[in-house]
């Protein structure tokens, strides 16, 4: 494989890593919650 | 026509090596960007809990960025930050006064476990020129430790992704969330890494034992590299002024009228317990009076700490926190909080607590203000427990010294 193919597949994985770390790279937002509520008492 | 199939091998062999080249210039560019500081600066900011998705990595990225800056004050302290009516509090004073940016973060039961998290989820921003202040309040004592929905509160996915290479901390977040699996309602898919470890299964089984242990470590460098990228994307988005959340909204701007002034310590103290007096000049127990309405009229005055206490968990968990900022060469300033005489008969207590921090303070050279240890002001607290103008007046005043 010649190096300018080589650089163009790099340039091609990277755009595709790219779009998918920064479209549907979102993050965790589901939510972790206890059974126990508890308030915090101001006296 | 088919390909021979050495040149099926090279093909692929390319294809392979292009992606493993991608994957590699990717990682090194998330790398050196999230060194970077790419966060606008603001005034005074005050953050009560991150929230969550957005909102949670907008706070980890200001946190970053203000404890990096070498200017902004970073204030870490529980309840006593929610006061609204203090106009000495140091994140509106501050800023506004003397040009100092302040960026506050807690509130109640936001103690030691918390602090150290997030600070361990910015270890890459903390140095010597970090500029921090943890507020210690007697009540962090008064319980082993933090109740499990606040502690969930703290920690939403997006700061549990910075933390799950950070293992000095994971392993103490691990038996913390362990122990308390049992309460959980429901997990995050980044919580569930510090749940329960499950085992590698019958004898019969050991010989692949190694590939959910392999498969583990890949999903947590999976969650933190989406988590770095989606880190880089929103400080674009904060850069561009194009946030997708307000709600943690600048407090106080700097004064640009009259600019930062040299402060007359002596005539703020006096101006500070004035006003706080005149807020609690109907009752006899030094509280503000909606306060004294609220809750101590019908209660009179009562001892503070539970008759079982045992700090021990806590000054534990704040000594961690304490040697690791040593570490790190951060010269944090370590303010301990008095209690109300006038409310509570045991208040006296907090001097012991306070001797046992002080202690701490000189074992990891942190600047120490112990304000247990002199005769209680009138003005100091605005409540029982809570710090008032004068309070406020006194850490500020600290806070400029030791900075200046």
């Amino acid at each position: 494989m010649s190096p300018r193919r080589f650089a163009k597949l790099v340039a091609l994985y990277l755009g595709l890593l790219v779009v998918l770390f920064t479209h549907a790279g979102n993050p965790d937002e589901s939510q972790s919650t206890s059974k126990v509520h508890f308030e915090y008492q101001q006296f | 026509m088919s390909l021979p199939s050495s040149d099926v091998r090279l093909i692929i062999g390319g294809h392979i090596a292009a992606a493993f080249t991608a994957l590699v210039i990717l990682w090194a560019a998330l790398a050196l960007l999230s060194r970077l500081n790419l966060a606008p600066p603001s005034a005074g900011q005050y953050i009560a809990d991150p929230g969550n998705g957005v909102e949670a990595t907008q706070a980890m990225i200001r946190l970053g960025s203000a404890l990096s800056d070498g200017r902004t004050v970073v204030l870490l302290g529980s309840s006593e930050l929610m006061q609204t009516k203090t106009g000495f509090m140091p994140y509106r004073y501050l800023p506004k006064e003397l040009g100092i940016p302040v960026l506050a973060i807690g509130r109640g039961y936001f103690q030691s476990l918390a602090i150290y998290g997030y600070l361990s989820a910015n270890d890459r921003y903390l140095s010597n020129s970090t500029r921090l202040v943890i507020l210690v309040s007697p009540g962090w004592f008064k319980e082993d430790s933090i109740p499990l929905n606040f502690f969930l509160t703290y920690f939403p996915a997006p700061v549990l992704a910075r933390l799950l290479d950070k293992d000095a901390v994971t392993d103490l977040m691990r038996d913390y969330v362990t122990a308390r699996w049992s309460l959980m309602e429901k997990s995050s898919e980044t919580l569930s890494f510090f749940g329960p470890q499950t085992n590698s299964g019958a004898p019969r089984q050991r010989l692949w034992a190694w590939v959910p242990s392999v498969t583990r470590r890949l999903r947590e460098q999976l969650i933190g590299l989406r988590e770095q990228a989606f880190t880089l994307r929103t400080e674009f988005d904060m850069l561009l002024q194009t946030e997708v959340s307000n709600s943690h909204s600048t407090i106080a701007a700097f004064n640009t009228e009259t600019g930062p002034v040299a402060p007359d310590w002596d005539a703020l103290r006096r101006l500070a317990q004035e006003r706080e007096l005149a807020a609690m000049a109907h009752n006899p127990m030094y509280v503000r009076d909606d306060y004294y309405t609220r809750y101590l009229k019908d209660r009179g005055r009562t001892e503070y700490f539970p008759a079982g206490m045992d700090p021990k968990g806590e000054m534990q968990m704040l000594e961690t926190l304490l040697r690791y900022l040593q570490s790190r060469h951060v010269h944090a300033l370590i303010v301990m909080e008095p209690l109300n005489p006038y409310t509570f008969s045991d208040a006296s207590r907090a001097r012991a607590l306070g001797n046992e921090v002080a202690a701490l303070c000189a074992s990891t050279a942190m600047p120490y203000y112990d304000m247990t240890q002199s005769d209680y002001i009138p003005g100091t607290l605005s409540d029982a427990m809570h710090v008032g103008e004068l309070g406020w007046v006194l850490i500020d005043e600290k806070i400029e010294r030791y900075y200046q």
